[in-house]
């Protein structure tokens, strides 16, 4: 009885400890980098595709020369700044769309990343990354525990752990972030630009601010994505625009509040539902890998009609609600 | 002050751009600290214009607009707004219907100063606030932290109002914004733009479409017609009009334009 009860206890844990529950925490930050341009400015922004993985590759360039693997996140998120900046700065100052703004800093990406990666680069130490020195620690203490994957755990444990610690770290700072001044200003440019002007708000300044902490978030997830894979690919980032999305929707499907706290913790909720919709997919018996866009992208549609279903519903509630309230 | 020196518009004609409709033709005035004027006129008589001319929203073709000592035209619509505070005729336009009572009234409240990372919704503030609102009479002060979509017109117009004060205007800007209300909706909104346009050190500038509020409301009044002030009167000649006064001009003014344009 016990015995079972350890060993389910153990798969629970080793479930969470697994690959989905790292990429769930991944995802939910470029997910939350994404919702800074497409929910508090009101503009689709195409560049993460692009973003994404050149981050993760110059992470991965920088800490073979010797950069340590914090430093590297700086300087990816760096890089992700100018990207959101440069987006911003060709609509706001060439007044070209937004959406052709993000895909113009898309597409000059794609050559970057091929010219900087050729294809894919490998981090040569793999306990040289953020993740190591933690995950080190843990590997050493389960070895003196008796355990007989110290590795496994120690690497998973350290991992998610660091993962958790930035992303709250991040949500906490954008949190903050937006509830200053200069926040509450480029929250009132994305609801209204008329009345954010008629208020003494910098639209342009709120482009550019907010362009940039989301191009900066995207590339810090993109430089943790690729130490966690100790390699960064050029192809990392496809389908992240559809991805980031769907968490973004899912989240605010399950948790319906209004508060600015409400959505950002619903992002990493969202995050984690993604995970679970996926790892059930892919457990599907006869499931090909190759599907795997074709499902991200019947998932996407699948959530959006049923966002659109559920506002209607209780749109008839509301309406009665009024009539109350006159 | 605000002063209009040889103000001029002129928008191209839709359909024919070589022609031009003339909104604004040299419009002067001169208005203390302390003048609530009320500005009337039929559709397309240019009072728009003039008032978006004020606050920046468009650019005159000749002219100045000038508010105590400080020439507005080389100043960009948002940075006119650490002078003005606007009221619009939709009620949704003055605040942020996604952002509840108390963030809208954190962003009027830093209007015309910089926008630093301090906290902008501290405790402070929100008593500072409830303590504002309060005398507005509508309990608005328990709902600050209400989305301000959920308000009633007239209860976003008297919070719009009470934004459009803070820090000390120069010039209140009131763009029709009583027309979108229900008649005693509307007479409570002007109540409080009374008390608001004393309360204030600069003056005030209202639209408006309806002549009883024109008659009952401000010490002075201007009445336009195709973009050049036709009437205006102020004191004890404006505590005497009357609709039908007021009603006489319109009609005079409509069969008789020509005559009457070089008052001034």
């Amino acid at each position: 009885m016990i015995l079972a009860a350890v060993s389910t206890g153990e798969n629970i844990l080793r479930m969470l400890l697994t690959e989905p529950t790292k990429l769930a925490l991944i995802w939910s930050l470029l997910a939350l980098g994404l919702y800074l341009s497409f929910r508090i400015l009101d503009v689709a922004d195409l560049s993460l595709e692009g973003t994404f993985p050149v981050a993760g590759i110059i992470s991965v360039i920088v800490i073979n020369a010797g950069v340590n693997p914090f430093l590297s996140l700086l300087i990816a998120m760096a890089f992700g700044a100018v990207m959101g900046l440069l987006v911003a700065a060709l609509n706001v100052y060439l007044k070209i769309p937004s959406l052709l703004a993000g895909i113009i800093v898309m597409t000059g990406l794609f050559s970057v990343n091929v010219l900087l990666g050729h294809g894919s680069v490998t981090i040569s130490d793999s306990s040289n990354t953020v993740f190591g020195w933690l995950s080190n620690l843990f590997v050493d203490a389960f070895r003196s525990g008796g355990s007989e994957t110290p590795k496994y755990w120690g690497n998973s444990l350290g991992a998610a752990l660091v993962l958790v610690l930035v992303d709250v770290l991040i949500a906490g700072a954008i949190y903050w972030f937006f509830g200053t001044e200069l926040g509450l200003a480029i929250r009132s440019s994305g609801k209204s630009k008329e009345t954010a002007s008629a208020q003494g708000v910098n639209n342009r300044l709120s482009s550019l601010v907010c362009m940039a902490l989301s191009g900066a978030v995207i590339a810090l997830a993109g430089s943790l994505y690729a130490q966690m894979n100790l390699t960064a690919t050029n192809t990392a980032g496809q389908g992240t625009l559809v991805l980031s999305l769907a968490i973004v929707f899912i989240g605010e499907l399950v948790l319906r509040g209004v508060s600015f706290k409400t959505h950002l913790v619903s992002i990493f909720v969202g995050g984690f539902v993604y995970w679970l919709l996926l790892g059930l997919i892919e457990r599907i018996p006869g499931f090909d890998v190759n599907y795997l866009y074709l499902i991200q992208a019947t998932l996407m549609t699948l959530v959006m009609v049923i966002g659109l279903l559920v506002k209607k519903l209780p749109n008839k509630s509301k309406k009665k609600e009024g009539v109350t309230h006159a | 002050m605000l002063e209009l020196i040889s103000l001029a518009k002129a928008f191209p004609f839709e359909g024919d751009p070589s022609k031009e409709r003339r909104a604004i033709q040299d419009v002067n005035l001169h208005l203390a600290d302390g003048d609530f004027l009320v500005v009337i006129g039929g559709n397309g008589s240019g009072k728009s214009t003039l008032l978006n001319l004020i606050a920046g929203t468009i650019r005159p073709d000749e002219g100045r607009v000038v508010l105590n000592g400080i020439d507005l035209n080389r100043l960009p619509e948002r940075k006119r707004a650490k002078y003005i505070g606007r009221v619009f005729q939709d009620p949704k336009a003055g605040s942020i219907g996604d952002f509840t009572l108390f963030e809208n009234l954190a962003l009027a409240y830093n209007r015309g100063k910089p926008h630093t990372l301090r906290w902008s919704m501290t405790k402070d503030r929100r008593e500072l606030f409830a303590k504002l609102l309060e005398p507005l009479g509508l309990g608005l002060e328990k709902r600050l932290d209400e989305r301000m979509r959920t308000f009633s017109g007239g209860e976003r117009q008297a919070a719009t109002l009470l934004m459009a004060t803070f820090n000390d205007p120069k010039l209140l800007l009131l763009d029709e914004h009583t027309s979108a209300l229900d008649p005693k909706t509307s007479a409570m909104v002007m109540d409080l733009t009374d008390r608001f346009s004393k309360d204030i050190k600069g003056s005030t500038l209202m639209i408006t479409h309806n002549l009883k509020d024109a008659i009952a409301h401000g010490n002075r009044l201007l009445m336009m017609k195709e973009g050049r002030i036709v009437y205006q009167c102020e004191g004890a000649e404006k505590a005497r009009l009357t609709m039908a006064d007021l009603i006489t001009r319109y009609t005079e003014e409509g069969l008789d334009s020509l005559g009457s344009s070089g008052l001034n």
